[in-house]
């Protein structure tokens, strides 16, 4: 069943998101203030925000039907915004104790699965019953 | 940095962003998001084998930026990853729940160290 075609379109759609939602992250990351300590606020910022964008997308197009642009949407532009290795490599990349890197991974995770279940509840107008394997095949996973 | 090292990192971005989404045209079963695991294991072992490359001069402050904040960033996510748990959440898959964070966090933070140990090992 290869669809060649359909697949180059596809993936220009998430390069094309991708490289907006990368350039936003940068911006915002050289903007944003640190802080003075080893925990990178502006990418939990980032995360946790991409996360409710993500969400919303996923939960309007479950609401309303498909999206053409979900690709540059979804995986592209909210895929690309957000950011898991920076968070992962902590301990390396900032010098920070194990503890604290596995502290700022799993809070991570605890606030972006918030603001995804908030931006769910946003973009899920009118109020559809969720259809797990669509949103696998949607977000291409 | 100059604007070409910039335009490099968001063009790296997108790329990254693409290898993630090819990666998911392997999964035919469609029940478990293992994609998404695997592109923030691939991303997160870039990132910590880029770090150690730069920690041991092997690649300038230009080129980590490009593979660490532009590829490695755009490669790994976090938007699917929060949406994976909330709609395995909402299925009431507690098992499958767990194992995708404790599959997550322990493959991630492995990978990273993976990679920053190899190219450290290397070096």
């Amino acid at each position: 069943m290869a669809r060649p075609v359909t697949r180059a379109r596809q993936l220009a759609l998430v390069l094309v998101g991708g490289a907006l939602g990368g350039a936003l992250r940068i911006v915002l990351s050289e903007t944003l203030p640190h802080g003075a300590g080893p925990v990178p606020w502006d990418l939990v910022v980032i995360n946790v925000v991409g996360s409710l964008g993500l969400a919303w997308a996923v939960a309007f197009t479950q609401a309303r039907g498909p999206w053409a642009v979900f690709p540059m949407v979804g995986p592209g532009f909210f895929g690309g915004f957000t950011t898991f290795s920076s968070i992962a490599a902590l301990e390396w990349s900032a010098g920070t104790s194990t503890g604290l890197a596995v502290i700022v991974l799993v809070g991570t995770m605890a606030a972006a699965v918030a603001g995804a279940l908030l931006g769910w509840r946003l973009g899920d107008r009118p109020p559809t019953p969720l259809d797990e394997a669509a949103v696998f095949a949607e977000e291409n996973e | 940095m100059t604007g070409w090292v910039y335009a490099a990192a968001i063009l790296g971005c997108g790329l990254g962003a693409c290898v993630r989404f090819a990666l998911g045209w392997l999964d035919h079963a469609r029940t478990f998001p293992w994609p998404t695991i695997a592109a923030n294991v691939l991303g997160s072992a870039l990132l910590g084998a880029v770090v150690a490359a730069g920690d041991d001069a092997l690649v300038t402050p230009a080129w980590a930026f490009v593979l660490g904040t532009g590829v490695a960033g755009g490669l790994s996510t976090f938007s699917s990853l929060a949406v994976d748990i909330v709609v395995m959440a909402k299925d009431r898959r507690v098992r499958a729940t767990a194992l995708y964070v404790a599959a997550t966090c322990v493959l991630g933070l492995g990978a990273a160290w993976a990679g920053y140990a190899a190219v450290a090992a290397l070096a």
